[in-house]
């Protein structure tokens, strides 16, 4: 066979394996059941459109609204396929401009709810009454304030031959005289079931049953729950006024007119619920209090026994949310942020902030620990919810003091990965985004060498470091671990002309090294130790000042940063550098080229310390790569949190002539003692080498 | 003990039993029925012989998003919740999975139970004709409606009842108390919610329908398992969701 047919065969096959296996697009339905999902067609059982999204399709775009026109019910964002497949009707419109779907308060009976016209039509036929649809009233409180408007009284009727009265709305009044003649509703006929024999009733609008003279319905110091409050019943049973202990005594002569106006006339209460109450039925579920059978010393109980059963309960809940033992109390409706482990507790709203904030959350170790995740507690109807927020720390808890110590909690949205696309100090520790500052090496690998782009040189990162599900093979963990937390360094410092051998790296001293350093010495262990980052800026950039003491005493470079250029006319990159060397009493550039222009440069890092903690800092605030101890304290792996060493033999114009070994010298916050022993690098003679390179690196 | 002793013992307990029994058969008419179908009411022999079916079959798809088999599910505490809304793709919102939910609900209720109504009427035809009766049926369809507060079913066979005079029976209806309507509409509102903006705030309903809880659980992948209760009835309604989920990293 041909060779080039053969290839051409092979390439063909994998054309068709690759657009078989790998091919992405809509399908219409999965094999998992899912409707109009974007996927692989190995993934799809009916339906496949490859290299077109969902959202690209007419048939699968959710940018619709399906129409059941018999019930009159509309469902928005619903998919064509799936909406016709279920019967409906598919318009590419928005429910609130197709005519049909327009809703309003439909109230049926005593209670209320948003519904289409024909979806109350059908209901009010359900229930064999007249549709009261209110197509003006168009949100959900509104119409729910129509439940309990129904105007109510005494309905006082004869039932062989005995006078009854119950406490119910008009219509039902009349529907108490019809239904003799068979006009109920299909439901009260069918299900029902009652049997009246009522003659004639007659209904007496805004009176109650115990009103004199209208039947023979006594007061009573009885009452029940309803709507949530507490009310007086009757002898008959008929719900009263809302219950108020001063509206009612056993003793005959201590009743007033007032007292027995409440007994007549239906009345707003004129007491008021403000926690647990057993004077006062009026009870407001929103503000905290609801109907409850008194139950003597349990939690929201009032002391006080009542004169009936119910009381007006407090929905507060007590919960130890600070974990030291002591129940606090929690409003109904209140919430506040769980103090779960490894997470920060109690993030005050943006507008809230102090810089201690910041300053706390840079706490690598404590805070936003692999594992731990923000929850809200919610105190609702006396019991105290968690309700957790996003996984992988996608949500934080902030909380805010909405006044007199009435907290409100929400999970918001931590927007980590926006970090990333600040490349300034100010810009990265604005009030309005959760991150903040890593002086030091920038994620474009920039090194702006001027004084003036200080604030520009380091890395925007989170204030709450997100998860990661870096045990997962295909997780993007990898690629954000390796490619974020990855650093590489190169120290490079002169050799002394005798004994170069690479075992006897041993022998020299990390302050010997510091000496001879030219460039990156941060990167050598205890370089500036002892001396602040502050004051090697200024030394290093040409101050006067020196430390106290003989310079030699401290692992300090005198040359740090000082260049010159290869050839003044090209840019200053590293690849036009030439380091400075020791001239007596001068430090000259190696070459000593009169063509070269001397200068200093900003550094990145002036202390050994600096140089570390801003990229463990920088690495651990990426989010969990496996390396931090997680949020129980199980330690992370030290292994993938390493700096490693390898000596390159370099010729005069630094261009490597030959590789070593890579040798750790660091795991976790460990130094291995005795590095320098470890073989394997470079044995032979570097007699003629000058200045040699160190390659670091850091993983998290 | 002596004999006397005994006998009276015995004829204590034969008291007791018989009393037992006199009582039950005074006061539980449905057990009644279930013993003995009373010729005049083939309803409540219906109603008994399906309220436990239909009662069960709402439990399950109350529990699992409104489907008995649910096909793209999120397992949760053990149930097959079924995803009503739902996108693969992260930082997208979700699709609703199921337009009509009711419709889809009542039509599920109606293929579970259809057996179960062969059943009955099999067992109610052999009881008249056991009382003596000539009994003529014909199948009918069924209708199940989430109403307010119940559910109805509504069965068009037709019974003919023939001893001397003809009995004739044209719809049965079983009633449920049940607040499913109730929950299905709030459910409807969440996914809206869900479906236009990625979530839904519990606390809004809860403020308006005091006897609602509605509790909203995030897990791992950014589904959420919403999970609706009646804390007057206990009636509850659970379902997933997933809507803009953020993924780990990017």
């Amino acid at each position: 066979m041909n060779k080039n047919y053969f290839m051409i065969g092979i390439g063909m096959v994998f054309i068709v394996f690759t657009i078989f296996f790998v091919s992405a697009g809509c399908c219409e339905k999965t094999i998992d059941g899912f409707w109009c999902q974007d996927t692989t067609v190995d993934q799809c059982d009916t339906g496949f459109l490859s290299t077109t999204s969902c959202a690209q399709t007419t048939f699968c775009t959710s940018a619709g609204t399906c129409i059941d026109s018999a019930k009159g019910a509309c469902t928005e964002n619903s998919y064509k396929l799936e909406c016709e497949s279920g019967g409906g009707t598919w318009e590419n419109k928005y429910k609130e401009d197709i005519a049909m779907c327009q809703e309003g308060c439909c109230i049926i009976g005593d209670s209320a709810g948003l519904r289409t016209y024909v979806e109350c039509k059908q209901l009010a036929s359900d229930y064999g009454i007249e549709i009261n649809f209110r197509g003006d009233i168009k949100d959900q409180n509104s119409c729910f304030d129509l439940s309990y408007v129904t105007e109510k009284g005494a309905c006082v009727y004869e039932k062989d031959y005995v006078t009854n009265c119950e406490f119910i709305t008009k219509e039902e009044c009349l529907q108490k005289q019809s239904v003799s003649s068979g006009e109920g509703g299909v439901i009260s006929n069918l299900i029902g079931g009652k049997s009246e024999t009522a003659e004639r009733a007659t209904f007496n609008s805004g009176l109650l049953c115990t009103a004199p003279g209208l039947s023979d319905c006594a007061v009573s110091s009885k009452t029940t729950c309803e709507d949530y409050k507490v009310y007086f019943l009757d002898t008959c049973y008929n719900l009263a006024n809302i219950y108020d202990s001063r509206m009612y005594t056993e003793n005959e002569n201590q009743w007033t007119k007032e007292m027995r106006d409440y007994w007549t006339y239906i009345k707003e209460p004129t007491c008021t619920v403000d926690g647990p109450d057993a004077d006062c039925g009026a009870c407001e579920f929103l503000g905290g209090t609801t109907c409850s059978a008194y139950r003597r010393g349990e939690q929201g109980m009032p002391n006080q026994k009542p004169l009936g059963d119910y009381v007006c309960k407090d929905l507060a809940c007590y919960y130890d949310v600070h974990n030291d033992g002591i129940k606090e109390k929690y409003e109904h409706g209140e919430s506040v942020c769980a103090e779960s482990e490894g997470t920060y507790f109690h993030i005050p709203l943006v507008e809230e902030r102090d810089e201690n904030l910041r300053k706390d959350l840079k706490d690598i170790t404590k805070y936003n620990l692999p594992g731990s995740r923000y929850y809200k507690l919610q105190c609702w109807n006396g019991e105290m919810k968690p309700q957790p927020c996003r996984s992988y720390r996608n949500e934080v808890c902030e909380e805010t003091d909405l006044g007199s110590g009435y907290m409100m909690a929400s999970c918001v949205v931590n927007d980590w990965r926006g970090c990333f696309e600040i490349a300034n100090k100010e810009d990265c520790e604005d009030d309005v985004v959760d991150c903040k500052w890593i002086p030091g090496y920038r994620f474009d690998y920039e090194n702006f060498k001027e004084r003036d782009h200080k604030d520009e040189q380091g890395s925007c990162v989170p204030l709450y470091a997100p998860g990661f599900d870096f045990w997962e093979p295909e997780s993007d963990a990898h690629a954000l671990c390796s490619i974020n937390s990855l650093v590489q360094e190169n120290v490079v410092y002169e050799q002394p002309w005798f004994g170069t051998k690479r075992s006897d790296f041993k022998d020299v001293d990390t302050k010997d090294a510091a000496h001879r350093c030219f460039e990156n010495c941060y990167a050598i262990p205890d370089y500036g130790k002892d001396l602040t980052a502050s004051f090697l800026e200024e030394f290093q950039l040409g101050s006067d000042k020196l430390p106290s003491g003989k310079l030699k005493n401290y692992y300090l470079s005198e040359r740090e940063g000082y260049y010159c250029l290869k050839d003044r006319n090209e840019p200053d990159t590293i690849n036009n550098l030439k380091v400075g060397g020791e001239a007596g009493d001068e430090i000259q550039c190696a070459s000593r080229n009169w063509l070269d222009v001397d200068r200093r440069r900003v550094k990145l890092f002036y202390t050994y310390d600096q140089w570390l903690n801003s990229v463990k800092q920088r690495a651990k605030s990426l989010g969990d790569c496996g390396v931090k101890d997680n949020f129980v304290e199980t330690p992370g792996q030290d292994g993938s949190e390493l700096i490693t060493v390898i000596f390159q033999k370099l010729d005069q114009d630094l261009g490597v002539k030959e590789n070593g070994t890579i040798e750790t010298i660091w795991i976790g916050d460990k130094r291995i003692d005795g590095y320098r022993n470890i073989g394997g690098g470079l044995e032979e003679d570097l007699d003629d080498i000058e200045p040699s390179w160190e390659y670091y690196e850091i993983e998290e | 003990m002596g004999k006397r002793g005994q006998v009276t013992i015995f004829i204590i307990i034969g008291i007791a039993i018989i009393a037992i029994g006199v009582l039950i058969y005074a006061f539980y008419p449905q057990i009644q029925s279930l013993i003995k179908p009373e010729s005049k009411n083939p309803a409540a022999f219906m109603q008994s012989c399906l309220e436990d079916k239909i009662e069960e079959t709402v439990e399950i798809l109350s529990l699992q998003g409104g489907s008995v088999e649910p096909e793209g599910y999120y397992l949760y505490e053990g149930n097959k919740l079924k995803y009503l809304c739902y996108t693969n793709q992260d930082y997208q919102l979700c699709g609703i999975q199921i337009s009509f939910l009711r419709n889809h609900i009542e039509t599920e209720i109606e293929n579970e139970i259809a057996e179960e109504i062969d059943a009955c009427f099999t067992d109610l035809k052999d009881s008249y004709e056991k009382q003596g009766y000539d009994v003529s049926l014909t199948k009918g369809n069924t209708t199940v409606e989430l109403l307010p507060e119940k559910i109805m079913t509504t069965l068009t066979n037709e019974l003919a009842l023939t001893r001397g005079d003809t009995e004739r029976y044209e719809t049965f209806r079983i009633v449920l108390n049940n607040n499913l309507y109730e929950l299905i509409g709030i459910a409807n509102s969440i996914l809206s919610w869900e479906s236009n903006y990625g979530e839904a705030e519990p606390l809004i309903y809860m403020g308006i329908y005091p006897y609602l809880e509605v509790e909203k659980f995030k897990q791992i992948d950014d589904t959420k398992v919403y999970i609706l209760t009646n804390i007057n009835t206990g009636d509850k309604f659970q379902f997933a969701s997933r809507s803009l989920p953020f993924p780990p990293g990017y």
